[in-house]
């Protein structure tokens, strides 16, 4: 039951194998709680409770919950005893895995700030106003990194693509590549075409909304480099992260979307749904073939399936604006829609 | 406006450490205490350790499923 290498790789282990050691495991733990709560179980499920008192000693107990307590001994020294003797061997499967870790990484050299190129993916759809607002900022912060925008637009009826055309002329066609669609065809689809054109080595993926800011960039490309993760995440649930402009039901919805995120998937991230990442192209291009919903619901499929890879994950934290301009509302149809997407991922992840 | 937030979040902090604290204490602890002791006063017969979540849970579950029923129709009604 308490295999050491399926407690270090539980994460990459399927949603089935998690959920049955970790009944396994709660059901060591609960026989204290059994002992307590049913004095006498029937005899046909003795031989299932192993550290019942009834088990270990051989004469037969009253049903007072007074005689029972009055040998506390017995029952809190199992207690302690599978406990202690789970926590151990965790611990020792997460120091193991904590000092096997330095052999996980492949010594290419490919992490020098010169050989590594960023393709910029950003969908866009009617995002005018924005667009050279964003451009502006990422040349501004990512000044010695050698990279390119790929700006992928869905048939905007606003004049989006016009306005990139006139970026193109001030920046150059090599930095900033159009590459529009006939129409609205969903951000899965949008980064697959983007990554066709891509011809860096990393790929970034942001919201034109500039709800996710340009300067958090060289931080992703820094931690990337320390790190030699194969994909960098913001996130907004960790200290020095946060949103702003959110109501309070707002952010409570949010912060609840994730915690039972984390409850039942394990993702290994802490942040779910954030859509602002760097991620190595050959791992996005893994990722992607594997992934079937929409929405943000794809979001959160990309980061399982790749947290079930194996693929190494790493966080930064950022600042989330809300947009300014136009609202967008909760209802209670996303609300439905986020948790037919939960139960999907549970049993096929 | 920050401010309330943080306020709200501490409140539901303290309650759910305080729930927290009082059922370990009802539930782990008092079995062991004999039956004429004064704490005894202060908690609920034993029993209702299991009801209350039980029925709270299952409120939680009644509340979801009508919930996502109505969404359900309102969505297709809608489309029709």
């Amino acid at each position: 039951m308490l295999e050491i290498k399926k407690i270090r790789e539980i994460r990459t282990r399927p949603r089935s194998q998690q959920l049955q050691l970790l009944a396994s495991i709660g059901f060591v733990l609960l026989q204290p709680v059994i002992v307590i709560h049913v004095p006498r179980p029937p005899p046909s499920l003795l031989p299932f409770l192993p550290l019942h008192p009834a088990n270990l000693t051989s004469h037969h107990q009253s049903t007072t919950i007074r005689s029972l307590a009055a040998s506390p001994a017995t029952s809190l020294s199992c207690f302690i005893a599978s406990a202690s003797s789970i926590q151990i061997g965790t611990a020792a499967a997460w120091i193991v895995s904590i000092g096997g870790v330095g052999l996980r990484y492949r010594m290419d050299g490919q992490n020098k700030n010169q050989e590594n190129k960023y393709s910029i993916i950003v969908p866009t759809y009617n995002e005018r106003l924005n667009i050279g607002l964003i451009v502006y900022l990422i040349f501004k912060h990512l000044k010695d990194v050698d990279f390119e925008v790929i700006v992928v637009d869905d048939g905007s009826p606003d004049g989006t693509q016009d306005t990139v055309i006139q970026l193109q002329k001030v920046y150059g066609e090599d930095r900033i590549l159009l590459r529009p669609r006939p129409k609205k065809l969903g951000l899965g689809t949008a980064y697959i075409h983007g990554m066709k054109h891509a011809s860096g080595n990393f790929v970034v993926i942001m919201d034109a909304d500039l709800s996710h800011h340009p300067k958090y960039l060289p931080r992703f490309i820094s931690k990337q480099m320390e790190t030699r993760a194969d994909i960098v995440t913001g996130t907004r649930y960790v200290k020095g992260g946060g949103v702003h402009g959110w109501n309070l039901m707002r952010k409570l919805t949010s912060r609840g979307a994730n915690v039972l995120a984390q409850t039942f998937l394990w993702p290994g991230v802490s942040d779910l749904t954030g859509s602002f990442r760097l991620y190595r192209k050959s791992v996005l291009e893994d990722i992607i073939s594997s992934c079937v919903s929409k929405g943000y619901v794809f979001q959160m499929e990309m980061i399982v399936r790749a947290s079930r890879k194996g693929y190494h994950i790493e966080e930064v934290p950022i600042t989330f604006v809300d947009r300014v301009f136009g609202s967008s509302k909760l209802g209670g149809s996303e609300i439905v829609e986020y948790l037919k997407g939960l139960a999907y991922l549970l049993v096929t992840t | 406006m920050e401010l309330a937030d943080r306020a709200v979040g501490f409140l539901l902090t303290f309650l759910s450490l305080s729930i927290f604290t009082y059922y370990t204490f009802w539930v782990i602890i008092l079995p062991f205490v004999d039956g004429d002791h004064f704490v005894h006063k202060y908690f609920l017969p034993q029993e209702y350790a299991i009801l209350i979540p039980v029925s709270a849970g299952v409120a939680i579950l009644c509340f979801l499923c009508i919930f996502i029923g109505l969404v359900m129709l309102k969505s297709k009604k809608k489309r029709a």
